[in-house]
């Protein structure tokens, strides 16, 4: 099974609490090799660049053995509604 | 431009030195060994970079990024070392489990992992990264940065 779009935001939304927006982009054209994710929680507040990523890192860790390219931005909802004006 | 700046680096930061110590061993998860190769690696200077290819040919768009956010920086040469996990298979992998983080690039600066490209991408449009290399007195002295200008 290759890795999806869905697949990847159901395992993202399921490990972290609170998810107020995700944004998962397959940007392989279907092989499913390389995507762009957007995840916006208050989960991450207070934690730094690090710890964000690793607790997405860690909620699609199965996939990521699979994916050859993986970018993850996480936000607050507050920084997020900075950046969306 | 400032990727020209990384070129002296790479006859002061050999290509993972160990790698023929790695080469023959059994293929464990990470042994002593590896973990001691990996270790000596991130103590060889106060900035680290495990990437895909060398500083002056990435070959991968998330370490071409990297390579470049450091440059911008103005990250001193001399303080700087990078490690090419295309020429290890061990390499690669270990450092993923050594660091616990899925990908490559990965950045150590004084012995503490970082983090990868996303990471350093925010960091640097932040200013953190910037306070983080001039805390370890890793960038190009001022005067020495205007001489060459």
């Amino acid at each position: 099974m290759s890795v999806t779009e869905q697949g990847l935001r159901e395992k993202i939304e399921s490990a972290i609490p609170g998810v107020y927006h995700i944004i998962v982009t397959d940007l392989s054209y279907g092989c499913g090799q390389s995507f762009d994710i957007v995840v916006v929680s208050n989960f991450f507040q207070g934690k730094n660049k690090l710890m964000r990523s690793r607790a997405v890192n860690k909620a699609v860790e199965e996939e990521l053995q699979e994916i050859h390219a993986f970018s993850c931005k996480c936000y607050t909802e507050d920084e997020w509604s900075k950046i969306v004006v | 431009m400032f990727l020209s700046k990384f070129n002296p680096i790479r006859s002061c930061s050999p290509i993972f030195r160990s790698t023929n110590l790695l080469r023959h061993q059994s293929r464990m998860f990470l042994s002593t060994e590896i973990r001691k190769a990996i270790q000596d690696a991130i103590e060889s200077a106060p900035v680290v970079l495990f990437m895909k290819g060398t500083p002056e040919f990435p070959k991968c768009g998330f370490s071409r990024a990297t390579i470049g956010l450091l440059g911008n920086q103005g990250v001193d040469p001399v303080k700087f070392a990078a490690y090419n996990v295309l020429e290890d298979p061990e390499l690669r992998e270990g450092i993923k489990e050594f660091s616990e983080w899925p990908t490559i690039p990965q950045l150590y600066v004084n012995k503490e992992f970082v983090g990868g490209c996303d990471v350093i991408t925010s960091m640097a449009r932040s200013g953190e990264l910037a306070d983080l290399l001039e805390e370890a007195h890793a960038l190009v002295p001022e005067e020495e940065e205007t001489k060459d200008n």
